[in-house]
């Protein structure tokens, strides 16, 4: 599609939500656009950071994902100190997020894509990740449908480091953690001059001010699971397949009313719509280059689709909701997400390599 | 030229879905509307997020 009837389109969206459904929507919409431009222009992939650190000891797209997560706690954590109508994104520290961290890390290497990846590459138009985006929201569903049990295996309350620690202490904390991972990325790495690139600082620094604006505008972190397991379990319900009250998540009074809303009022589902629209308009220009898959690929890529919206819901959020939101916002469980996804990697990309993706 | 089917079809997926839903949920009440910015306004967010277990 070309670029000018294409931004007609995303202007005339735009103008449905500002005028149907609410001026913060329709600013999230924009914010969302922001994300996917600069997720599909930077080509900011963070499975793709992740596996050039395994396999090739190629530091950059890693050191970018740290320079994005420096610059959005650096900003976020003094907002959520001195402003208590902003929420973090706490997740609690369970077997719950041990499993389900672990196995994200691996099928998001078997579907090269995250939760944010697998949004912008479908926006882009790249075919498996098409096909995965519907199997992933079914599998979001289903983890929330299945989370109490998930979680009656073990698990404490959230921990809020700000509330811990106070603001200074916990952006200082982040900020040493992060250089501490930054030096093991450089450990790991064929240890050059150089970590940083800038195509992936640009990347980080942009996405970083932009998950702060989420953050400012919605009141709570930017989150992408979330709107997946809605749209499935709207779909769910309204085929009579699904009754949420007998259900411990979605029988929950917050979900059950944002259930019978319209999902354009829905925060995490709009800033998904968003990406969406911002990595068409990128790709708009750009002819795919993706190379075809075999049907055992196409099987295996599906599942593993599957696998990580099922798992991001037992992790309490993917590469964004939980590493990027759950750091950036003082939350202990982004630091347990990272280590359990980054082993479940190192398998994933075996795994990878073994269907010759 | 199957990419471009798969991308088209992709799109209308979701756009029968937004118009269906827009059709069966409850009538957005605009007068209702959130604050437009929610930093500085001293409510809370009623929003869903993923790293939320209970709401």
């Amino acid at each position: 599609m070309k670029r000018f009837p294409l931004s007609i389109c995303l202007i005339v969206f735009f103008l449905f939500l500002l005028w149907n459904v609410s001026v913060r929507q329709s600013l999230l919409y924009l914010i969302g656009i922001g994300m996917g431009a600069t997720l599909a222009g930077a080509r900011f992939g963070f499975t793709t950071g992740w596996r050039q650190l395994a396999e090739s000891k190629d530091p950059k797209g890693s050191a970018g994902q740290i320079v994005l997560l420096v610059v959005a706690a650096s900003l976020s954590i003094p907002l959520l100190a001195n402003y208590p109508e902003l929420s973090a994104a706490l997740g609690p520290p369970s077997i719950s997020l041990l499993i389900g961290a672990f196995v994200f890390g691996i099928s998001m290497q078997i579907a090269d894509g995250c939760g944010s990846g697998s949004l912008y590459k479908a926006g882009m138009g790249i075919p498996l990740n098409l096909g995965i985006l519907p199997l992933f929201a079914f599998g979001s569903f289903l983890g929330s449908v299945h989370l109490d049990q998930w979680l009656s295996l073990g698990q404490i309350e959230p921990i809020n480091l700000i509330e811990e620690f106070g603001a200074t202490s916990t952006v200082v904390l982040t900020w040493v953690l992060l250089g501490l991972t930054l030096f093991g990325i450089w450990l790991w790495s064929n240890k050059p001059k150089t970590l940083l690139d800038k195509r992936w600082v640009l990347g980080g620094v942009i996405l970083a001010i932009l998950a702060t604006l989420n953050l400012i505008v919605a009141g709570q972190p930017w989150g992408v699971v979330y709107g997946f397991g809605l749209w499935a379990a709207k779909v769910s319900y309204g085929l009579g397949l699904f009754e949420p009250t007998a259900n411990t998540f979605w029988g929950q009074e917050g979900n059950l009313t944002i259930l019978t809303q319209s999902v354009l009022l829905d925060i995490t589902s709009i800033t998904n719509i968003g990406i969406l629209s911002g990595a068409l308009w990128i790709s708009s220009l750009h002819n795919d280059s993706s190379k075809p898959l075999t049907n055992q690929q196409w099987l295996i890529g599906l599942l593993a689709g599957f696998a990580m919206g099922y798992s991001s819901r037992l992790a309490f959020g993917c590469n964004i909701g939980g590493m990027v939101s759950g750091i950036s916002t003082g939350s202990v469980h982004g630091w347990i997400w990272v280590p359990m996804a980054f082993l479940g990697t190192l398998i994933g990309i075996r795994i990878r390599r073994y269907f010759k993706f | 030229m199957k990419n471009k089917i798969l991308q088209i079809s992709f799109w209308l997926v979701l756009l029968t879905f937004l118009i269906w839903d827009w059709n069966i949920a409850n009538p957005v009440n605009v007068f209702l509307e959130p604050p437009a910015i929610t930093l500085g306004s001293g409510q809370k967010s009623q929003g869903g997020h993923c790293s939320q277990s209970k709401r």
